[in-house]
């Protein structure tokens, strides 16, 4: 019995030679909503790609149930580990209920290209997603939200254990980001998926995530739960911003307040 | 509870095989087949010497008819051109199809990004140079250009991402630097062989007989029935490299098959009947109008609009002007040139 449903060992991840990530010894929970949080560029989207393994390492090995990721049929993998990169475009004219029938590729072989199970899975996607009236309109006409949704519905027919999902929230309005999440949060609550997620908003994170990773230029600064991880020495240190942490008077985790130059602390005390 | 629209697919399963496609193929399909059928039977009928449309079918099929000369016309001199303009049309039409899938480019058609020139300059080098060698060969020196290039423009323009306008700036410059080649070997060419190249250089199918089709046909066939059996994979490549990688495709193979199957067919087209331009770019676009952007449906439908358009260039050809016969490559130019440039247009909003 694992608790990990994924581990690094020495990771070293680079782009055309540069190397973003070193060395890194991780382990991402089963059954656990992760959120990887961090300035820009601190390597975050890169070691979600890693973990999906659409970045070959430099050195070091990604395990997938104690098994390396790049010994795997990427076919199995795909059965197991769905990933949802960041900002994806869906060829023009696409309907969504072809971009979620995209979702069964892992499943199919040339002879058995649409299968029961496939159109099970694609609809039950959709129902999820509360996208069965839109199945029938192209991608492209959709609203952000909508969007968006459309997407992880692709990800969700592919049945996988693991989610890997960078920033699902991008471009969406509050209440849009809102319902991503919760929607997020019922597949992890109800059918015990593994989450992990790239996310900006710190108090979505701490609110969402069961496990933080704070990360700064490629390194991981802290991980645990939200209440050990987001304390104002480390938005400091990782962030480099000046904050107030409160308790979210909503759910009880931290609640940070960033300073900035509008306010001083003083006028706070 | 709200019932989820009607689905837009005919689902085909038995115990061992299951398939899916867009409603509309069959009838798209069937459609542009009855078209392009009745644009050969007038194609053919047509010329200095007229052919009635029923005699020109009973001489196909091999019934007698009242002329003795309709066998050598029909059978000899125009069937064998006109299949060359509709072989020519699905080859360029399919290739165009694949290039803009893989690199997910709407305006990347070989003829563009300098596919096209490159198998002419092949083509043109080896008619100049080697003035004896038999038609055959003609096909594998274009797909060696073509390759060359497809090639180059992967080294130079696609590694570093696959941006739209990079793509085609590179493929232009392509294109120029071949033309030039081209031309070079023409003025250096002894005038009889560089005249054949001429006639060839400006797309036409005009003379085409049974050995060039014969020479084609299997480029065709091979190449556009693994096109088809790939039409999944691009299905998966068009959604972005790393979504494709996360769905489990293994792309760089898929990308290298699909590549080499559209070179293949651009070059065998270009060697064939020269650069018939722009329809490899538009025959994909008009085919996703008529049935959206899923290959399994789009190739065939892409690959008989192609075809249609061809034959009826040709057609347009040697009426519009008659007894002055144009090129078909300047009709689908003409067609095609503000086609392209409202897709970029378009393209930039």
């Amino acid at each position: 019995m694992t608790d990990t449903a994924l581990t690094t060992r020495k990771l070293t991840l680079a782009y055309d030679g540069n190397p973003i990530i070193q060395d890194l010894d991780l382990a991402i929970l089963s059954g656990k909503i992760t959120v990887l949080v961090g300035p820009n560029g601190c390597g975050k989207s890169t070691l979600l790609k890693g973990l999906g393994r659409l970045l070959k390492p430099q050195q070091g090995i990604v395990y997938l149930d104690s098994t390396s990721i790049f010994k795997l049929p990427t076919k199995k993998v795909a059965q197991q580990l769905g990933l949802l990169p960041q900002g994806p475009t869906a060829p023009e004219g696409l309907t969504v209920r072809e971009l979620v029938a995209q979702g069964r590729y892992p499943y199919q072989t040339w002879l058995q290209q649409w299968s029961e199970d496939d159109e099970k899975e694609v609809e039950t996607a959709l129902a999820i997603t509360e996208l069965q009236d839109f199945a029938n309109r192209p991608v492209d006409s959709l609203s952000g939200g909508q969007r968006q949704r459309a997407w992880i519905a692709m990800t969700l027919a592919q049945k996988t254990q693991i989610l890997l999902l960078d920033e699902p929230t991008t471009f969406l309005d509050l209440a849009h980001q809102i319902e991503v999440l919760d929607l997020l949060y019922d597949l992890n609550q109800r059918e015990g998926r593994t989450i992990v997620m790239v996310l900006h908003e710190l108090n979505q994170a701490c609110r969402y995530g069961d496990h933080l990773i704070a990360m700064k230029a490629g390194q991981v600064c802290a991980q645990g739960k939200p209440h050990q991880v987001m304390t104002e020495t480390l938005v400091k240190d990782v962030f480099g911003l000046d904050c107030r942490n409160v308790s979210d008077p909503v759910a009880g985790t931290p609640l940070c307040n960033p300073v900035g130059r509008k306010v001083s602390v003083k006028e706070m005390v | 509870m709200e019932k989820s629209e009607p689905s837009q697919w005919l689902i085909v399963r038995t115990g061992f095989l299951s398939a899916r496609l867009d409603r509309r193929v069959p009838t798209v399909l069937l459609g542009l087949a009855l078209v392009t059928l009745l644009a050969i039977v007038w194609s053919i009928s047509q010329g200095d010497y007229p052919v009635p449309p029923l005699d020109v079918i009973r001489t196909v099929l091999g019934l007698p008819t009242d002329n003795p000369n309709y066998g050598f016309i029909v059978n000899t001199l125009r069937l064998p051109r006109t299949l060359v303009a509709w072989g020519v049309g699905m080859a360029l039409a399919i290739a165009g199809t694949l290039t803009q899938g893989i690199t997910r480019n709407p305006l990347a058609a070989p003829g563009i990004i300098g596919v096209n020139a490159g198998a002419s300059l092949a083509a043109v080098s080896l008619i100049v140079v080697f003035p004896g060698v038999p038609i055959a060969a003609l096909p594998l020196a274009a797909f060696l250009g073509a390759l060359t290039v497809a090639v180059l423009i992967y080294l130079l323009a696609w590694n570093g991402g696959t941006s739209s306008v990079r793509l085609i700036l590179v493929g232009v410059g392509f294109s120029l630097v071949a033309g030039a080649l081209t031309s070079l070997m023409i003025t250096f060419g002894n005038i009889f062989d560089v005249s054949q190249a001429l006639v060839w250089l400006t797309g036409s199918v005009y003379g085409r007989s049974w050995a060039q089709l014969f020479a084609f046909t299997p480029w065709l066939v091979v190449f556009g029935t693994l096109s088809l059996v790939l039409s999944r994979e691009l299905n998966a490549l068009q959604m972005g490299d790393d979504v494709a990688r996360s769905l489990g495709s293994r792309l760089e193979w898929q990308r290298g098959w699909l590549l080499l199957s559209a070179v293949a067919l651009a070059g065998a087209a270009v060697s064939t009947a020269g650069g018939i331009g722009f329809v490899g770019l538009m025959a994909p676009h008009i085919a996703r109008q008529l049935v959206g952007p899923s290959h399994e449906g789009l190739l065939p439908t892409a690959a008989l609009t192609g075809g249609m358009v061809v034959v009826v260039a040709d057609l347009l050809g040697r009426l519009l002007f008659a007894p002055i016969e144009l090129p078909c490559g300047i009709i689908t130019a003409v067609i095609g040139a503000p086609y392209f440039l409202y897709l970029l247009i378009r393209d930039r909003k």
